[in-house]
Order: structure tokens, then sequence, then C-alpha cells
């Protein structure tokens, strides 16, 4: 099969000129069982974008590493940038495939796990230094391939602060650093949001302009244009091999989100009858009166003066752009965050409230004919006092307690109400499944009500329950692992479901899933709101807003922060407005081909910087590809927190800090503490680190100081006495020995705090691999141990979010490390530590995928980019060191 | 690790051919007995003791191992200065799974973000995982069964008990005026039982929980 047409007329090579040529190729991966590509013949011309669609399983992703040289078929020929890397005669040629791996690039889908280092600049460093580029050229490689993706300002950023569109585009910069031409990108818009889809895509037409082959894998054929080479591949074979508009798509294959709401003919909303039997409940599902809510470190708060009530029984869509607020809506409901002002009521119980308006209350207690007891602390009736209100009462509460809510300060319900609260609120998150943990579904789905302490027979029925209510009965005793992505998602939103939660938050659990198993999700919320269970929503996409939601809660509509839809039928016009208005902003116009271009070329133009984005601009703001030598942009000093102590080399000031500290604890008078304390002095100012951030570190050390002190004041019984408690005296050398080690031990701390702060960890572990070099001669890995480092620090956050998901998660199903038996903590801690470790190995597949992309090898011969010299200063250290030393020795003969 | 063994290939080619293709010195040559293309191997970054697949591996273990260091609370309510954290199970695993180099590796890398705050701390804590997580992965190795994971967990727990009391004796008396005598004094009330609570903990986690990461890393 050969391409059908000759989709880029305007390529500058001869005919014939194939990037990528595959002849008969065939690949399985249960050893020829099954055939996930069978007889594949593609080729991709230069300076062409293929485009490799096809439904999930199809064998998109595996055909995609076999043409970026990351894995070899088990059959065929492949040809990559014009070299024979398999036949069936020879099987893979080594040498082939690593020139091939150097001349095509690849990108995944998830974004973080492509970066490797903590610096920006750094990342894209390490694939010329794989290549062993000259390190003065490396600089000006990073300048240039940055600026190709508009990420020129960011050189410094650390990745992880970085949007997974921009992350995206700097995992495309560090393949550009490696002078690839031609781009494998596997999904790259999957885990991205609309907005960030956008600006990778406008990255890869502007990249396109300037010649560089691209082969797309995507499954939104918004992302395909006209003139696009397309291959359609169905169950390992290629069904369509041609230009632009695919005449055969697969059904249900299409991404729900570019569907129009118009086009499914339903209303967008369904308001509630006004006779709804729901509104007589007592309570309402969940009542945010005035809420705001920041993050620490963020500017603008997350949630602004929020107030929403949502009635028992109700399905309520949550709406909005990403960073809007729906997620922290989320957690603030679930009890996982405490609002900083106003009230959250969640099924009658208070998850959170400022102390009672004085006004409020007294208001209240003599309606209720009670005698007044406003001293009463506010937390002895905390679970029933302020959610006795019915929504009624809230709009007649008078000014002055609204004003009151906005503004005091809110304090979050005790333990006993925040498990209570668990119990009744269900919290599915974004990924579920990662939370998976036991051997069999069953058991997985039994940790909640086991957690809630019910008896065997309970939890038997709690699981079948819920698993049916799920529609997966059948997979009771199967592994979790064994199982597809929907059937996996589907085991951990039933372990949710079997704790019995009255109100139910779902985080966007249909995204990622194919139409059959999205189909199934939303059989499941129709069943709750039979049962009358509240469920609320977090979506982005528009059919499951028509289909499922009774009301709509929109976030980040202007002016204000959010608003809710009116449940009054005679609103219902101007509602529709706002949300075709989201609409346009979010579920990019499949419809409107031309209107998508304008966006994509405005994304590349605003990318560049352009005040007044218009698509005539974008060439002249495109970036130069020439290979026009500009003058070497290595660094200079502008570091912003550039000081005598971080100009150190690295290597000199980690081995002198080590040797200060060390030393720290020897001094044994107090002469010796002064001159610990004079050169600790004199390091802090000459490193500029404004003192408060030192206090904060020391301030994390106060409860081991103490513990020291006592342990000091007791053991030391020379001296003078000066008080007796029971047969223990405190001496005076007690108390002069407990503050001498005090010192001396915040000495420790604060150089360790001046060191930590003066220090990338790009040059941290550079230092740690260079001074580990000459153990090469001893055959230890160091350079592999040195990259073991870095990656591990690069994934350290990473982990750590997804540690504290995870605890999160079980501990919204009432798993608790730090209570109950020692049984169920064992088991609460099961339930944390292998979906950390199933985290780590998701992790590192992808991880191992993108050093292979990188061309890392074993035993490389690289160059390094960053390159340390010991200069006077250095020296001048050095000295300063040997003279704490010499002086500690002195003062102890 | 996990070499998927791949016999479907065309009949009659010559095993070890790669080696005649492969030009790089460099690169070991005790592989060319296995053809560097099976389980679908380009024979780049994927051969060797450190594949990219396994830098990786061990790389999210040493991060695990980081971030589970960090969390610290205090199991034994005689001596709230000695805190559990849940390290040790990354450490043990890491060694099941890889064998005792790995476990090696990410104890020490493991703790090193803790060097430069708290540094004596570091180095114990450093020298009591080796303890107990290579001898563990050296027995295990040998006898990969339930009975094994015993015997080894067994023996890593003895050699982790003694190196922490022996280290306990030098560090306690840097950061309180103590003697090792008096140190020595609460081996028997203190030490010995948190090491043991601690280290039971460590091992019935790793027990139970080494099944199913073991199916997970395809071992």
């Amino acid at each position: 099969m050969k391409a059908v047409n000759d989709p880029s007329p305007t390529t500058d090579g001869p005919a014939g000129d194939d990037v990528i040529a595959l002849d008969d190729v065939r690949f399985s991966y249960d050893g020829g069982a099954t055939w996930a590509l069978d007889g594949i013949t593609l080729r991709v011309r230069r300076g062409e974008r293929c485009c490799l669609v096809g439904a999930n399983g199809s064998g998109k992703s595996t055909l995609s590493r076999l043409m970026a040289a990351l894995a070899a078929p088990d059959g065929g020929t492949v040809r990559l940038a014009g070299r024979t890397v398999f036949s069936d005669a020879d099987g893979a040629r080594p040498d082939a495939y690593r020139q091939a791996r150097r001349l095509i690039g690849a990108v995944f889908q998830n974004p973080a796990d492509q970066i490797v280092t903590t610096t920006v600049e750094d990342d894209v460093a390490f694939g010329p230094e794989n290549l062993a580029v000259p390190a003065g050229e490396i600089g000006e490689r990073i300048r240039r391939s940055l600026a190709d993706v508009s990420m020129g300002d960011a050189r410094r950023a650390d990745p992880t602060n970085l949007s997974g569109g921009q992350q995206q585009r700097v995992a495309i910069a560090g393949q550009l650093a490696m002078d690839s031409r031609t781009l494998v990108l596997d999904e790259p818009t999957a885990m991205l949001d609309p907005d960030a889809r956008l600006e990778v895509l406008a990255t890869l037409d502007r990249l396109q302009e300037h010649g560089v082959t691209i082969v797309l894998v995507t499954h939104h054929d918004d992302e395909i244009r006209p003139t696009d080479h397309v291959v359609r591949l169905d169950h390992g074979h290629v069904v369509f091999d041609g230009t632009g508009a695919d005449p055969c798509p697969v059904a249900g294959a299409g991404d729900p989100a570019v569907r129009a709401p118009e086009d499914t003919g339903a209303p967008v909303t369904t308001p509630l009858d006004e006779g709804s039997p729901f509104d007589d409940a007592p309570a309402p599902a969940v009542r945010f009166r005035h809420v705001t809510f920041g993050y620490p470190d963020a500017e603008i708060p997350a949630i602004d003066d929020v107030s929403v009530t949502i009635r028992r029984g109700e399905t309520v869509a949550l709406i909005g752009h990403n960073g809007s607020g729906k997620t922290t809506f989320a957690r603030l409901l679930a009890g996982l965050e405490t609002p900083q002002h106003g009230e959250i009521a969640v099924d009658g119980l208070v998850v959170a409230a400022p102390r009672r308006s004085p006004l409020a209350a007294l208001r209240r207690t003599a309606s209720a004919g009670l005698a007044a007891d406003n001293d009463e602390p506010y937390g002895n009736d905390w679970p029933k006092g302020t959610a006795a209100m019915s929504p009624r009462d809230s709009e007649v509460a008078d000014a002055a307690d609204r004003e009151w809510l906005r503004r005091a300060p809110s304090r979050r319900a005790g333990r006993r109400e925040r498990r209570e609260l668990h119990r009744r609120v269900g919290y599915v998150m974004q990924h579920p499944e990662r939370q998976l943990f036991a051997d069999t579904v069953a058991d997985d789905v039994a940790f909640g009500p086991k957690s809630w302490g019910l008896s065997g027979d309970d939890v038997h029925a709690r699981v079948v329950e819920a698993l049916e209510l799920a529609g997966i009965l059948d997979l009771a005793d199967r592994r979790p692992g064994e199982l597809s992505g929907g059937q996996r998602r589907l085991a951990a939103i039933a372990g949710v479901l079997a704790c019995r939660p009255s109100v139910l938050v779902m985080d966007e659990p249909t995204a990622g899933l194919d139409a059959a198993a999205r189909r199934r999700i939303h059989d499941v919320i129709r069943q709750l709101k039979l049962q009358g269970v509240t469920v609320l929503l977090v979506t982005h996409a528009m059919d499951e807003v028509s289909e499922l939601a009774d009301r709509i809660v929109l976030f980040g509509a202007p002016p204000r922060s959010f608003a809710v839809t009116p449940d009054k039928p005679a609103r219902k016009t101007r509602l529709r407005g706002r949300l075709q208005q989201v609409n346009r902003r979010h579920l990019e116009g499949a419809n409107s081909q031309r209107h998508w271009q304008e966006r994509r070329a405005r994304a590349a133009a605003l990318a560049n910087g352009q005040p007044d984005p218009a698509p005539a601009a974008v060439r002249q703001a495109a970036p130069s590809f020439d290979r026009v030598a500009a003058a070497s942009s290595q660094e200079s000093s502008t570091n912003e927190r550039f000081s005598w102590v971080s100009s150190l080399d690295p290597r000199v000031k980690a081995l002198g800090f080590l040797v200060l500290m060390f030393s720290a604890f020897a001094m044994s008078s107090w002469w010796a503490v002064l001159v610990g304390a004079v050169v600790a002095v004199g390091l802090v100012a000459a490193s500029r680190i404004r003192p408060s951030r030192l206090l904060r570190q020391v301030h994390a050390f106060l409860a081991l100081f103490l513990v020291m002190g006592l342990l000091n004041v007791f053991v030391v019984r020379s001296g003078t006495p000066l008080w007796t408690i029971g047969r223990f005296a405190i001496t005076d050398d007690g108390v002069d020995t407990a503050l001498l080690y005090m010192a001396r031990f915040s000495i420790v701390i604060v150089l360790g705090a001046v060191m930590l702060e003066t220090t990338t960890p790009t040059a941290l572990t550079d230092a740690f691999g260079s001074l580990l070099s000459p153990l090469r001669a001893l055959h230890v890995h160091a350079q592999e141990i040195a990259l073991v480092l870095s990656l591990a620090l690069r994934f350290l956050p990473t982990l750590g979010a997804e540690a504290k998901a995870i605890v999160e998660a079980q501990g919204c199903r009432g798993g608790s490390v730090d209570s109950g038996s020692p049984c169920r903590r064992m088991r609460a801690m099961c339930a944390v530590v292998v979906p950390m470790f199933a985290a780590a190995l998701r992790h590192a597949d992808n991880l191992s995928l993108a050093l292979d992309a990188r061309c890392y090898e074993e035993g490389l011969d690289r160059t390094h980019w960053r390159r340390y010299h010991v200069g006077p200063r250095d020296v001048a250290f050095a000295g300063i060191v040997a003279a704490q030393i010499v002086a500690i020795v002195l003062l102890q003969l | 690790m996990g070499k998927r063994t791949h016999d479907i290939r065309p009949a009659g080619r010559p095993s070890g051919n790669a080696a005649d293709h492969s030009t790089h010195s460099t690169r070991s040559t005790s592989h060319s007995a296995s053809r560097p293309d099976s389980a679908h191997s380009t024979g780049v970054g994927s051969e060797g003791r450190w594949s990219t697949k396994r830098i990786a591996m061990y790389a999210l273990f040493v991060a695990l191992a980081m971030a589970t260091s960090f969390i610290e609370f205090p199991i034994f309510p005689a001596a709230p200065w000695l805190k559990y954290d849940p390290s040790g199970i990354v450490c043990l695993v890491a060694g099941f799974a890889f064998g005792p180099s790995a476990a090696a590796i990410v104890s020490v890398l493991g703790f090193l973000p803790h060097l430069f705050i708290d540094p004596w701390g570091t180095l114990m804590a450093v020298v009591v995982a080796l303890g107990l997580s290579v001898p563990a992965a050296a027995v295990y190795r040998r006898h990969r069964s339930r009975a094994g994971a015993v015997a080894a967990l067994a023996v890593g727990t003895v050699v982790a008990l003694v190196a922490a009391i022996v280290c306990n004796l030098f560090v306690t008396p840097v950061y309180a005026h103590m003697t090792v005598a008096q140190v020595a004094a609460m081996i028997v009330p203190v030490l010995l039982p948190f090491n043991l609570l601690k280290f039971a903990i460590h091992d019935i986690v790793t027990f139970v929980i080494y099944k199913p990461i073991s199916n997970l890393v395809g071992d």
C-alpha cells in the first residue's frame, strides 16, 4: 500500500525522499499469538505531517515507537532517516538505530514524565550532552530550540511549575536541540486542557513551516488539517492512507468534547420542576456561604466569596476552564481544604465555619426563645448549630451576618466531624484507578466498608451492591492490573460507592475513556440519581452536562469568579447564552475548521509575545530556524540570587559545608561555638539570604531542640542544683550544656540551610557526579548513579503530589494510618504504599522511553554544558573552612 | 530484568550477528551472545546492566525513598525523638525486585537530601538502611519464595538492629552530653524496642505488599 496522494506538493526533497519507510511490518506483544501491527506499509515524506489515527488499541502508539526508532518490530523492513534499521535478513541494526534515533525526535503523552532535570535549560541541554556536542555550542542550541517553541523566557524555570502545555513545548525543545528534523509525537495533547492543546498545536504548525517533518498520533479529529497525510489504523492494519478528511471515521471514537451541545438537540439544562420531591429535604446537600479560599503562595484566591446551595438528589455539573476553582470547590466540600472565610455545610454537617456572628447568634437564640448564651464556645454545638438554618433563613439573614461570614476567619471542623463528613461524602478524584491497591477488585472495593468498621457480612453486601451499581459484578475476583482502563475506573468508583455516600463528588470521571466506558459511567450516575444521591460532576465534556446535569455551576464566568445557573425556566435563555460562550472558549469548534486554524495561528503569535495577535504577524514573529550563528549565550551572572556563596564551585561548596557542619558537632566550649557562629553568620551575609527564610528553617527543628535540651538537662548531674523535680536535679551545668548543644546544632542547621538555599539541585547533582567520577576507575557506574540522583530529585515533587492524592483518596474512604486497630492501620498503610509503588513504576516506564528519545546510553561519553572551575573564591572558602577546624582543634587543647 | 524471549522471528538468522554491526567499542560485548533485537530491542540504550529502563526504575525508587523519608512520625512514646519513617520499605522492595546493588543505591541516595539538614542522622540512617536491605536482598535473590522472603527479612532485621544500636552508641553522644555507657543503658528500655517495632512494621508491610508490586514490576 502506498501513499495515495502526495500531501505536501511543496516538499523540497526529491521524489522518494522518505523520512520513514515501513514495509510489511509486524509487531506482537505476546510472542505472535496476536498482532498489534500486521503488515504495515507506510511512507512519511520529508516536510509533511502524517497523522496516525484510530481507536484505542488499534496500534497507533506501537507504530509511533517503531517510527521513532525506539523499538524494533518482529518482521518487515524499516527504513528511518535514510538508513535501513531493521530487515528480516539482518534483524535490528544497533548502529543504524542509534543514528536514526539522533535524527528523529520523540514526544510522548505525559508531559511531566519526559522532563529529566529541575531547570528548563538543563533539561534541553541533556540531549545535546548525550550526543557529546561541545559545551560551547550547547548554549546556542538551548537558546535556539527554546525560541522555536516560544519558551525562551522560561529558561531558568522549574519545569514542575510549568503548565502541561508549556512542559510539552519544553519536551519538544529538548528534541529540537538534538537537531531532530523529524518529530514523532504520541498523543502529545491527550493530557492537556483545550488552551494548552492549542499552544502545542500552534507550535507544531510553526515548526512545520520551517521544514520539520511531523508524525502526530491523535484521537482528536480537529487536530487534522485538510492537507495532512492521514493514516488510520484498525486492529493493527492500515485501513486508510490518504490526504485530509477521513472517509471512514470510526463510530463513537471521536472526542465528545468537540461536539457542541446544540448537536444533541437536548436542552442545555434541565431545571428542576417546581414541585420537586427533593425540595422538602430538611437541609440542603451542600451549602457554601461566602466561602473564600486561596492556596498558600497564590496571589488571587482560587475561590472568592462563593455562595451556592445544592439540594438533595440533584445532579449538578461543575464546569469552567482549568484553574477556575472547580477542583478546589470539590476539595473544600470533601473537607480536604479549609476555607479562609465563609461557611460550608454538607448534608447538615458543618465542615467549616467562622465563630458564630454575635449578632446572628443573638437573633437565633432570641427567636428560639432560649436563654441567650453568647459566650458558649462555638465547638459545643458545632454539628447542629448553623446547619439547622434553611436556605430561606440565610436569605433573611441580615447584612451584618453576611459581612461577618465574609470577613471572619473560618475554622475547620474537629476530627470526629471530619470523619463523619468522609462517611457522607464520596470523592472520586481524577484518575481514581491510580488508587487501586488490592489483589482483587472485590478486596479493593471492600476497603471503605471495612475501614468504617462494618462486619464481614455487611462488607460483603456492600461490595456486591457497589459492584452491581457499577455494572462490574463479573469482575469481582479479577486482578485490577489485568483490567482495561475503563474497567479499572469503574472498579475505583465502586470502591467509593461502597461507602454509600449521600453526596458524591466526581472529578472528570470520564476523562481519557473511550465511548463505551463513558456510557457505563453515565449509567452509574443516572442510577445514583434514582437512588437519591446528590452528585457533583466536574467535567469538560458538554454532552455529559446536557445528558446528566439538573443544574450547572459555572466557574470563572465574568464578571464574578463564578455563577450559579438560575433554575427558573424564565431565565433559561440567558443561561444558554452563557453556556455557549463557555462552549466557544473551550470546545474548539470542530464545525469551523477555519476558525480553528485562526485560533492556532493566533496562539502561535501570542506565544511569541505579540501584543495584538493577527495571523499575518505569525511569519514575522516566528523565530528563525536558519542556522545563523548568533553570539553564544553562555550564562553570565544575571541570576537574581547571585551571591558570593552561590558563585562557589558546587563541589568545593558541598564538601566545605559538610566539613563545617560535621566539625560543628566537635565544638565543646562557648569559644568554639563563637568561632562557628562567626563563620556561619559571615556565610549567611555572603549568601544574601533573607534571615527570615533561615529562621523558618530553624523553626522546624524547635521540637527536636526541646527534646535534646531536656535530655541534656536531665543527663548532666554535675554542677550546682538549680531545681529539684522528684529524683532529678537540674543543675547549672546541665542548663549550660543544653544551651551549648542547642547553639552548635543551630549552627549546623543554618549552614545546611545556606547550602541548600544557594545551590540548585542541578549543581548539587553535577557536583555529586563529579566527586564520584574517580570511582569510574573502580568500575563504579558513577555517571549513571549521578543521573539516577538527578532524576530522583526531579521526580520527588511529582511523587509527593501523587502520595498526597492517594492518602487523601484513601482517607475519604475511611482509611487512616493514625487511628484504629493495628490491623486496620496496616491495611490503610498498604492501601497507600501499593499505589505509590505503582505510580513509581508507571513514571519509570515513561521516563525510560524519554531517556531513549534523548539518546542516553550506558557508559556514554557525554559532554557537560555547565562547567565548573575552581577559582580564587573557592580557595578563599576552603581557607575559611580550614581556619574553623584549626580554631576548634586549638580550643580543644 | 524481564528480558522476554522472542522466538517467532524467521528461522535461520544467525544469532549474535548484532555484534558484527556494532562498531561501538565502548559498549559491552558480553551481550553479543543474546541478540540485541530480542524483545523489540533496537540494541541501543536498552542493553547492559544500566539500561535506560533500569536507570528510570532506580531513579523512581530513589525518589520514592526520598519522599517517604520525609514522612516521619513517633511510634514509641518513651522516646519521642526516635521517629519512624517508611523509607526502609522502599529499600527492601528495591532489593527484592532488583537485587542488592539496587538496595544499596536506594539506601544511600534516598537519604542524601537529609545530608545538609542533619548530617550525623543521615549517616546513621544510611548505615541502618544498608544493613536492613542489602543482606535481605542477597538472601532473597537465592531463595525466591515466601519462606525465602521471611528468612531474608529476618536476616536483614538482625543486621539492621545491630547496626542501629552500634550507631546510636556513637551518634547519640553527638547530640546529647552523654557517655557511651549512658547510651548503652538505654539499649534495653528504649533502643531495642523502638528499633524492633520499626523493623517489624517494615517487614510486615514489605511482606504484604511485595507480591502485588512484583506483579507490577513483571519480575
